[in-house]
């Protein structure tokens, strides 16, 4: 069976980088493939390449067995190919419908209406203007209808055009209105003094190369791909106001709409809570089943296994192998990945807590709607010791994190770091006392996207010694600081100087790692630390955590992926609705357990509600 | 935010690297030699002659050449001088719309052969009212020094995420506070002029902090306050000049009594008395330090490293420790203090006097002159000479062709559009955005999200 879209030894390189190194894939028809690597591997590459926003240096890639060359994704997208990104493409204050348009081509129907418009102001005015019932007015009504005629010719015919439509409509206006100027000057019969025909063009012109939006077709065509393919979604719901799925469903049926053959998914369950991403896979295999084609890359093994009837694994821009299902497991997918053998159990040694860093005591606060997000919760983080805290997201601990790292305030309740209150000083005094913090959303409060790397390193430290004196900032010593720590945590980057927003998700991670951890901080919060990152920094950072505790920090935890929360912790408690529902070491805790707690069931035990000092 | 971003440039934007800055410079100076060597010969001639006779459009078109020879080369980096393809092509868009204005107004009763010809005929004439007539050079230079101080105020207030209206209020209370210290306080020369740039740059960032203040302390957003405060403040600069500052000596027009002659800036002509530059005054150097100063500040100091912060990424500058009242605050002082020094400027050097309608839109064109330079300190200075350029070329195209010299107004505006609005130049001319085009953006969304 032809393949319906095959890669034949794609390279592409980048300054200083071998991105994709005679990579070849093949997916048939119907067909469920999942692409896996690591951060740096060439998937995004290879996927951007197959989606016409690279071109390949060599290579070839078929659709059907035809080789094919894209120049933008247009091309691609023409040829059936349909990506939804990792950060979705919707625009939020637009309806469904409208998001469905954007860029698409102009469909006939209006190209008609555009031209019959103009073809009648234009014969009509034209005629008015030109003198009624005499022969100069029947000229112009003639001149302006065939012009229309002629743009809605090249329109039809598709002759590609050096400027954009609508610009070319209007030039082509503006010079026939130019034309028309001088003959109707040169033989005495201008209507007024001021050269009506010149603007009269310009707006014909205009007018007969417009785009018409029509809604109610695409929203009727919305309609009919959700419900064959099972995609719930309402064509006049307004983007924003979507649910993360229903955004993520909206996007696929872009793609569809597009129709799409082959499906590309990148990343698609980072956003999803886990029921979420369970009704993803029954959408994709609904997909396969009509015959859709997909590509999915991901770095959740445990997906992988469940959803993909063939996997390939790249490493450093290399087919390295391929498997199915039935023969791998995640330990040997893990060992493709990485290339050596990766341990996906934290191996750590026995905690050894001591004095406590941060104690919380009563602590209410309030979330951005004014509702009471944390409400009374109290516990003890002590030095060598990762508390972990466990909690379907959206049950406060993000505001707990926030109002510990002093980016939120306290309504009431005190915290202690170190010994000292310090519920109501500002973030830098919380960082002078010996506390790094990796928030949950790198973008907006981890790092500046638009400066370079050396930069986001010294971030929070860019006052103090060495890295400036007084007012002037010490670039040499900035340059070390940048040089050395993109080597000690091994920050795939091309120079120091690269702006950061160009940088893998898990690079940007290790970017706030790095800085936070150099610090050699006493409280460490990590909030998420491994959101979206692949197999190889989650490894990296977990033992970094680790190796921090060992030092004689304390951890504070924060994580939606109980895998995490179980293997890094030595104490966990799980948050409910603003509360400590329960708090127990590691050792005792079972998934089940920590499910119910999470669900808000209440423990049979008193001794477990209580929070453990 | 950049998943499959289209080719990532290796480099950060135009980047010449010391050897191609040497050799751009020389090629400048090799270019412009001949026009500025008869100064320097055995029988000296002044600099407007030397102008005159130099500077021929054979010389100009070479050197034009010549530098874009240069730029294309560095260009060739990877991701070299993609940064200037959008003001470049915005520049030239709106000159092209502006003849299209000048053809379509060019008075009753005349044919298209006519209007059309009028175009050329009129982009002459501004081109040598600007640079080429004898002192036009000068003129550009003098008209250009208050656009490139008002200018850096405003890109100062983008950097640091802040919309500041502004300029043109704080460029006349800038201009009283000078005037007052010009007129009323007697101070040795040397002491008089610095004393009073140092009232104007206190006027402007008084005028500056106010605003800024509302904003930390309040929210209250800083555009529709600076733009009120424009309103106090040129009321306020006339009831002072018609009342309590008025020259009661002065019979025509009412205005301030003249400043000292100890407070004003010397004129390049009493320094160097071989360059008869008649009205080409200290002021524009000291825009070109003060240029200089601001780069130095923004990206050197650890004070210019918070208001970029801050201008880019509130949360993450917030997070950092940086705090955001402090800095806000600062950063529409500093901006309303180099308007103010504008203003201060423009009397020392030109008029010596403050009439009644001093504020003359520096404050608005200075928002262009900004954009046009995407906020760089250093790239303010080019786009404060264009706009002075065309201030100068628009009094020769008045009287040479009668066409009015408004249509000026109407480039600056179609500059300011295409500017603003990037998208729409590479809508037009095909162009792919850059992955480093953030900075730009970053400043021109933020403001109404606060």
């Amino acid at each position: 069976m032809t393949p319906v879209i095959e890669a034949r030894s794609i390279t592409k390189r980048f300054p200083g980088v071998l991105a994709n190194d005679e990579v070849s894939i093949s997916l048939e028809r119907g067909e469920i493939l999942a692409l896996l690597g690591e951060n740096g591997a060439g998937k995004s590459t290879l996927m951007n390449v197959l989606y016409g926003l690279y071109k390949p240096d060599e290579g070839q890639i078929l659709i059907n067995g035809t080789p094919v060359t894209f120049h933008d994704p247009r091309d691609a997208i023409k040829s059936g190919i349909g990506m939804v990104h990792q950060h979705f493409m919707l625009i939020p204050v637009m309806t469904v419908t409208e998001n469905m348009m954007l860029g698409e081509e102009l469909t006939k129907g209006s190209a008609y209406i555009s031209a019959a418009i103009a073809a009648v102001v234009g014969g009509v005015i034209g005629y008015m203007l030109g003198g009624p019932g005499a022969p100069q007015g029947i000229m112009a009504a003639v001149i302006w209808v065939l012009l229309s005629a002629a743009l809605l010719g090249i329109q039809l015919a598709g002759i590609k055009l050096p400027l954009s439509r609508t610009l070319f409509g209007t030039l082509a206006g503006l010079v026939v209105g130019v034309i028309f100027e001088l003959v109707s000057q040169s033989t005495g019969q201008a209507p007024f003094d001021f050269p009506i025909w010149i603007p009269f063009g310009v707006l014909i012109g205009l007018l007969a190369s417009v785009r018409w939006l029509d809604t109610a077709l695409v929203a009727n065509r919305i309609r009919k791909l959700s419900s064959e393919y099972g995609l719930e979604v309402d064509p006049n719901a307004i983007v924003g106001d979507l649910q993360v799925g229903a955004q993520q469903r909206v996007e696929i049926i872009k793609a569809l709409y597009r129709d799409a053959e082959v499906l590309i998914l990148d990343e698609p369950t980072a956003v999803l809570t886990p029921q979420e991403a369970d009704d993803l896979f029954e959408v994709m295999r609904r997909l396969a089943a009509r015959g859709v084609s997909i590509i999915f890359i991901t770095h959740k093994l445990r997906e992988v296994l469940a959803i993909a009837d063939r996997i390939i694994v790249l490493r450093r821009g290399q087919v390295v192998g391929s498997a199915t299902p039935a023969e791998a497991t995640r330990e040997s997918l893990a060992q493709m990945m990485v290339g050596r053998e990766v341990l996906l159990q934290v191996r750590k040694k026995e905690a050894q807590p001591a004095e406590p860093v941060l104690e919380i005591h009563d602590l209410v606060a309030l979330d951005d709607r004014g509702h009471r997000a944390v409400n009374g919760v109290s516990f003890n983080v002590r030095s060598g010791e990762i508390v972990g805290v466990a909690g379907v997201q959206g049950n406060g601990q993000t505001e707990l994190a926030e109002v510990v790292t002093r980016l939120r305030e306290a309504k009431s309740g005190h915290i202690r770091i170190l010994g000292e209150d310090v519920t109501h000083d500002p973030p830098r005094e919380v960082t002078h006392l010996g506390t790094g913090h990796i928030p949950e959303d790198r973008h907006r409060h981890g790092l500046v996207l638009a400066y370079p790397v050396a930069d986001n390193l010294i971030l929070s430290d860019y006052y103090r010694d060495p890295f400036s004196q007084g007012i002037l900032l010490n670039e040499p010593s900035i340059v070390e600081n940048a040089k050395y720590l993109v080597d000690q945590y091994d920050i795939r980057t091309p120079s120091i100087f690269t702006l950061v927003s160009t940088l893998s998700g898990g690079n940007q991670q290790k970017v706030i790692v790095a800085r936070e951890l150099a610090r050699q901080p006493r409280l460490l919060v990590a909030n998420q630390p491994t959101r979206g990152l692949d197999v190889g920094s989650i490894e990296f950072i977990h033992n970094q955590i680790v190796a921090a505790r060992d030092s004689g920090a304390g951890v504070l935890l924060v994580s939606a992926e109980l895998d995490e929360i179980m293997s890094l912790s030595d104490r966990i408690i799980v948050m409910y609705q603003g509360r400590v529902m329960g708090s127990m070491p590691v050792a005792e805790a079972t998934r089940e357990q920590l499910g119910l707690l999470m669900a808000g069931v209440e423990a049979e035990s008193r001794s477990a509600v209580h929070a453990a000092a | 935010m950049t998943t499959g971003a289209i080719d990532q440039p290796k480099s950060v934007g135009f980047r010449p690297d010391g050897t191609q800055w040497v050799i751009g410079i020389l090629l400048i100076l090799g270019a412009l030699a001949p026009v500025f060597s008869p100064m320097f010969a055995r029988k000296p001639i002044p600099l407007n002659l030397a102008l005159e006779q130099g500077v021929t459009p054979v010389r100009i078109v070479t050197l034009l050449v010549v530098m874009a020879l240069w730029a294309y080369w560095v260009w060739r980096q990877p991701g070299a001088g993609k940064a200037f393809r959008v003001p470049l092509l915005a520049v030239l868009t709106a000159f092209v719309v502006g003849a299209v204005v000048l053809v379509l107004a060019a008075g009753q009763d005349k044919s298209l052969g006519d209007r059309l010809f009028l175009a050329l005929r009129g982009y002459g004439a501004m081109l040598d009212g600007a640079f080429l007539k004898k002192a036009a050079l000068t003129n550009t230079l003098v008209a250009s020094t208050p656009l490139i101080l008002t200018g850096l105020g405003v890109a100062l207030g983008f950097r640091a995420g802040l919309f500041n209206i502004g300029a043109e209020g704080q460029y006349v209370i800038g201009a009283i506070f000078a005037v007052f210290v010009g007129y009323a306080i007697h101070l040795p020369p040397i002491i008089h002029p610095i004393a009073v740039m140092l009232a104007g740059m206190i006027g402007g960032g008084l005028w500056g902090a106010i605003p800024g203040i509302l904003k930390a302390k309040l929210g209250a957003h800083e555009v529709i306050n600076t733009i009120m405060m424009n309103s106090i403040a040129i009321l306020l600069a006339d009831w002072l000049i018609n009342n309590l500052m008025k020259d009661t000596g002065s019979s025509s027009a009412v205005r301030t009594p003249i400043i000292d002659t100890s407070a004003n800036l010397p004129q390049v002509v009493e320094i160097f008395p071989k360059m008869t530059g008649n009205v080409l005054h200290l002021g524009f150097f000291i825009a070109i330090l003060f240029a200089v100063a601001v780069w130095w500040l923004l990206w050197k100091t650890t004070i210019g490293f918070e208001l970029r912060t801050a201008g880019s990424n509130l949360d993450a500058a917030r997070y950092a420790g940086i705090r955001a009242e402090r800095t806000i605050i600062l950063a529409m002082t500093l901006s309303g203090a180099l308007a103010g020094l504008a203003g201060a400027i423009q009397i020392q050097g030109t008029t010596r006097f403050m009439p009644t309608f001093f504020a003359a839109g520096y404050g608005f064109d200075a928002i262009a002159v900004a954009l046009l330079a995407f906020n760089h300190p250093i790239a303010v200075i080019p786009a404060g000479l264009l706009f002075g350029a065309l201030q100068t070329g628009a009094e020769v195209l008045q009287i040479r062709t009668g066409a009015s010299k408004h249509i000026v107004s109407i480039i600056q505006a179609l500059i300011l559009l295409f500017v603003a609005a990037p998208a729409l130049i590479r809508w037009v001319y095909r162009l792919r955005a850059t992955p480093d085009a953030g900075t730009e953006q970053v400043a021109m969304t933020r403001g109404w999200g606060g």
